[in-house]
């Protein structure tokens, strides 16, 4: 007779399959695919294309970054028109990442993902002459596509060490159409407390516990200028917490790597 | 919140859950890729919910078993994928004959008992998500947990239930 612990060790493996299989190291033997086995529309197809687009990149370019002065290039005050431009790559939000962090903390990214432009409105973009609808769904568009070229944000995640303790984060940049309330909500955060800066900026900061030991700081600002930065840091290997209610992975140490109030000094920082 | 913030997100999580619900990366991948897709149709109306994302792990679930019902017709011997590196370890070992024996669960034990024990919900909110009652949800995981060889009484008081 086997326990829950193997249970939970055939989870955590499969687990471990999928990201590998995520970043295209996965060792699967894929079997030749007799059947479709569901229907794919146009727009599926096209929303694989946007997921393509937006996929957690191989981490190539992932290692431990840690503070280096020197490629400090950004040091405009916190006013939304001085501020440099948007990092639009995970390399470029790696570089700025580093810059913002100081000698606070290190971190390596194992994801990077490019984000498409917003749409104009919280809906998929209507359907145009080089962008038809596909029969039977009505109004509804195919998306963008994340073309790197036109990407105008990134979201990275991985590791992060300060202090000597070690967690999980994810670092997201972009215009964005969404209220910093919405990623509280999504996130499962208790006590969402949402103010406005002096520069008009929106914070949401909270707590997410998702799991017995698993602890997730959250912050979500969003600038004037549409530009928002939320990022998450916990104690363990998903800050997102997976699906709601999931484990959200191995729990690295007592506490995440960063209390809330420096994650608040991280996303309102004049050197983003 | 956008669609694309959504899946940017998101999508790791998700591809776990479904490998952990179908036990082959392949399928998980077709399974996210085909919801995502439907979800991008209903979005704004999604988005708009106090919990997204659990009505998109539904979507989730649901499409999984809709799948297997394809799958079961297509392939009746579906096999969960080899493991590249076999270790020899005890525990490995242990561990991947699991997977297996998870592999051939019901579709709708499977789906129970990885709703309960991997995103540890309750009887009521399994229920919900697998459109049943609640007694038929304790028979279908007591029965899962049979052919698991899982002995409850044998588990460690960390991994002991908490619902």
């Amino acid at each position: 007779m086997s326990d829950l612990r193997t249970l939970h060790d055939a989870f955590a493996e499969l687990e471990r399959r999928a990201d590998a299989a995520a970043t295209g190291m996965a060792p699967v033997a894929r079997p030749r695919r007799a059947v479709r086995l569901a229907p794919v529309a146009a727009t599926v197809v096209a929303v694989a294309a946007l997921v393509a687009g937006v996929v957690w990149l191989v981490p190539g370019g992932s290692g431990t970054h840690a503070a280096d002065p020197s490629t400090t290039s950004s040091t405009a005050p916190a006013t939304t028109t001085a501020r440099g431009p948007v990092p639009t790559s995970p390399d470029d939000l790696i570089a700025r990442f580093r810059v913002v962090l100081g000698d606070t903390a290190t971190f390596e990214a194992t994801t990077k993902a490019s984000l498409p432009p917003p749409s104009t409105s919280n809906s998929p973009q209507p359907p145009s002459p080089t962008n038809p609808p596909r029969p039977g769904a009505g109004s509804v568009g195919t998306p963008q596509l994340a073309d790197p070229e036109v990407s105008t944000g990134a979201v990275i995640g991985g590791t992060l060490t300060s202090a000597g303790f070690t967690g999980g984060f994810g670092l997201m940049v972009h215009p964005s159409d969404s209220e910093p309330r919405e990623w509280c909500d999504f996130s499962r955060v208790e006590h969402c407390d949402v103010s406005t800066l002096p520069d008009g900026s929106r914070l949401a900061t909270g707590t997410a516990r998702r799991a017995p030991g698993a602890v997730s700081y959250l912050a979500c600002l969003k600038r004037p200028d549409g530009t928002m930065l939320l990022m998450q840091v916990s104690n363990q290997e998903d800050p997102a917490g997976a699906v709601i209610g999931s484990p959200g992975g191995e729990i690295y140490s007592p506490q995440p790597p960063l209390t809330l109030d420096q994650l608040k000094e991280i996303v309102t920082s004049d050197k983003w | 919140m956008e669609f694309a913030e959504y899946v940017a997100r998101q999508r790791p999580a998700l591809m776990r859950f479904a490998t952990v619900l179908t036990c082959r990366t392949w399928l998980a991948e077709d399974l996210v890729s085909d919801v995502l897709g439907r979800a991008f149709e209903r979005w704004e109306r999604i988005s708009a919910m106090a919990e997204p994302n659990a009505y998109v792990r539904r979507m989730v679930v649901n499409e999984y078993l809709s799948w297997r019902r394809r799958l079961t017709r297509a392939s009746p011997r579906a096999g969960v994928e080899p493991t590249v590196t076999p270790d020899g370890a005890d525990e490995r070992a242990e561990r991947d004959a699991m997977i297996r024996r998870l592999a051939r669960l019901p579709r709708k034990q499977r789906a129970a008992v990885v709703l309960r024990y991997y995103a540890g919900l309750s009887d009521r909110e399994i229920a919900s998500q697998l459109g049943c009652r609640e007694p038929t949800v304790r028979s279908q995981i007591h029965r899962a947990l049979n052919a698991l060889r899982i002995d409850l009484t044998a588990t460690a008081p960390d991994f002991q239930e908490t619902s």
